[in-house]
């Protein structure tokens, strides 16, 4: 099967170091994918370009900075440069320096219904020479016919391939099919449709093989699962499971398995796992770059960030709106109060 | 004075509303549309002129205003006017005598205030507003100016706010039934800054605003963190729901069209006592 991997390490593997990749960390990594023959990989702040913010959190090294290391490395294996915008976060200006310091495949990502926020973020990336593609985050909420509806908006204003986000690991093998399916129904023939998930559930991978099963020609995956929350399908076992079916021919496994042990295993932050609180946000449906914020929040109000993940996927968060899980945590505390101060 | 509201949206309508009760003020509205609007300019001589179209119909269309109006105020995000904060008095004061004027973005009339507010007790060193507003609050066209919006919205917290730095992220959320639209704003500040005065300053520029749009409030009132490089970070949310006839979630037209009235009784009283 003709399927493009999109390695996601060095973008959605940043929330679980807090944003931190250095500039040593970034080229090493974007040297073991590339060598290993993973045609994209991505570099960009966990929420994208301009994403470094005291909501978010701020990027250690400038993400533009980060770009400019890793696109010789990259472009030397023949591999592109792909680098994520949430329109509303990021701006066509951060594209356009992203593509000066050398990233040449633009990813224009919505909220699943919200489509329509993307054709001047896409229209500028083709005028760039970039490829354009979209990516519908939170792709659970959004019922199959609906999500095939927001992909056509996405072609209409210009993408070449639109992804079926799984940002909070909360699809499984038939709900994925029925969405890459129902896409792939929708789009013309010369559109590729993409899958990108999460691993919130176990099914990581699966979900992943899945999507490829079902007409997927573009999926992500990451070093060892490095993403938000429970992180994401794990590269090298993609590649491993890919080869054992004569999928995805051009991977190195070995080398992958290499890359993961010697240069993400080491990286001293917490791995991202199935634990409690990432399986609650699959199961709950909130976007998994709320995992830490929940933490952090969990803490300094005293509630327990269980609750604080079931209340976002309650209120419908969407990705991006991280400030409003302080918020969800102080009225939890006031509650919480409210209820002890009433049995004493 | 003769005055023309462009554009065919709920702004435009909810301006022609507000200001149909001064009756200093001669109305016409126009769609904006090329063949209408040339017309409605020759015909009607307006001495000011409401654009509530969009961002870039508005550049498209600002030096022919400018020919035939003294005074053009902008409600889109634009922002290539002279900026404008009404609930904010000082910055009034820099706009008299402008002819072009801009009224920002929603975000900038709700944001502004506080930090406005928070700079005269202490340097805000960086100011980060985060946005949400309801799909259904958020037309066609305000989808593609959200470049615009996020760019003269920094613009406005810098030049009107005071803010050393900033940022702004402009979300769009699809939560069932649709929320009032919200902000949470962070500020950094020296570490030394006297709490209390920042609290104080803070309602009082919550206060301001909510003079203007009723339905404005601080809704998390300033918390307090020590960062890194001896600053502190006061964070606080700020709300604003639509006054009827506008449903709940379209606060951030409030904000503009009752700014913009505002101005609209100023240009009136200067008028009268000149």
């Amino acid at each position: 099967m003709n399927v493009r991997l999109t390695d996601v390490t060095l973008r959605d593997g940043m929330h679980p170091l807090s944003h931190s990749f250095t500039v040593e960390q970034t080229v090493a990594i974007a040297n073991g994918l590339a060598a290993a023959g993973v045609p994209v990989i991505e570099v960009t702040h966990g929420d994208g370009l301009g994403g470094s913010s005291l909501v978010y959190g701020r990027s250690l090294v400038d993400e533009h900075e980060l770009i400019r290391a890793a696109a010789p490395v990259i472009r030397q294996y023949g591999a592109k440069l792909s680098v994520l915008i949430l329109p509303g976060i990021g701006t066509c200006a951060d594209l356009e320096r992203a593509a000066e310091a050398g990233a040449t495949v633009a990813r224009v990502a919505t909220h699943c219904t919200e489509a329509d926020l993307a054709p001047r973020h896409l229209a500028r990336a083709r005028e760039l020479g970039m490829e354009a593609d979209g990516f519908l985050m939170m792709a659970h909420m959004a019922e199959p016919a609906v999500l095939a509806e927001q992909a056509r908006i996405q072609e209409a204003s210009g993408a070449q391939v639109v992804y079926c986000t799984d940002t909070a690991g909360a699809l499984t093998p038939p709900t994925v099919a029925a969405r890459i399916e129902a896409m792939r129904r929708a789009l013309m023939p010369e559109t590729i449709v993409g899958f990108h998930g999460h691993n919130n559930l176990g099914l990581g991978v699966g979900n992943t093989i899945r999507a490829i099963e079902e007409g997927a020609g573009c999926v992500d995956a990451s070093l060892r699962g490095l993403g938000a929350g429970a992180g994401n399908c794990a590269t090298e076992a993609l590649a491993a499971a890919c080869d054992s079916l004569g999928w995805l021919p051009g991977l190195d496994v070995r080398r992958l398995a290499d890359a993961a042990e010697e240069l993400v295993a080491p990286l001293p932050e917490r791995e991202p796992i199935v634990d409690r609180s990432s399986l609650i946000i699959g199961w709950a449906g909130v976007g998994n770059s709320f995992l830490l914020h929940a933490r952090r929040a969990g803490e300094r109000y005293g509630v327990s960030e269980v609750e604080i993940l079931l209340e976002a996927g309650r209120r419908r968060l969407v990705s991006g709106q991280d400030d409003l899980i302080p918020d969800i945590a102080h009225e939890l505390s006031v509650r919480k109060r409210g209820s002890d101060d009433h049995h004493h | 004075m003769r005055v023309i509201i462009l554009g065919t949206g709920v702004a435009a309508s909810d301006l022609l509303e507000r200001l149909s009760r001064f009756s200093a003020l001669d109305l016409v509205a126009s769609s904006g549309e090329e063949n209408e609007f040339g017309a409605v300019l020759r015909d009607h001589a307006p001495e000011l002129v409401f654009d509530c179209t969009n961002a870039v119909a508005h550049a498209a269309v600002v030096e022919r205003l400018l020919e035939a109006a003294a005074v053009v105020v902008d409600l889109t995000p634009a922002g290539c006017g002279a900026l404008v904060v009404p609930a904010v008095e000082a910055t009034i004061a820099g706009v008299v005598g402008t002819r072009h004027v801009s009224l920002a973005t929603p975000q900038a009339q709700m944001a502004v205030p506080l930090v406005a507010a928070l700079a005269q007790v202490t340097p805000v060193v960086y100011a980060e507003i985060v946005s949400t507003t309801a799909t259904a609050a958020v037309g066609v066209e305000a989808r593609c100016e959200i470049d615009d919006t996020i760019e003269t919205t920094v613009a406005a917290l810098r030049t009107l706010g005071g803010a050393r730095v900033a940022k702004a992220i402009a979300l769009v959320g699809p939560g069932d039934p649709p929320q009032a639209m919200r902000a949470s704003l962070q500020c950094l500040v020296p570490a030394a800054t006297d709490r209390s005065a920042a609290e104080e300053a803070a309602a009082a520029g919550a206060a301001a605003a909510a003079c203007l749009s009723p339905g404005y409030r601080l809704s998390v009132p300033p918390a307090f963190e020590p960062e890194e490089h001896g600053l502190l970070r006061v964070s606080m949310v700020a709300e604003v729901v639509a006054s009827p006839p506008l449903r709940n979630e379209l606060g951030g037209i409030e904000l503009l069209t009752s700014a913009a009235a505002a101005l609209a009784e100023r240009f009136v009283s200067t008028e009268v006592t000149s």
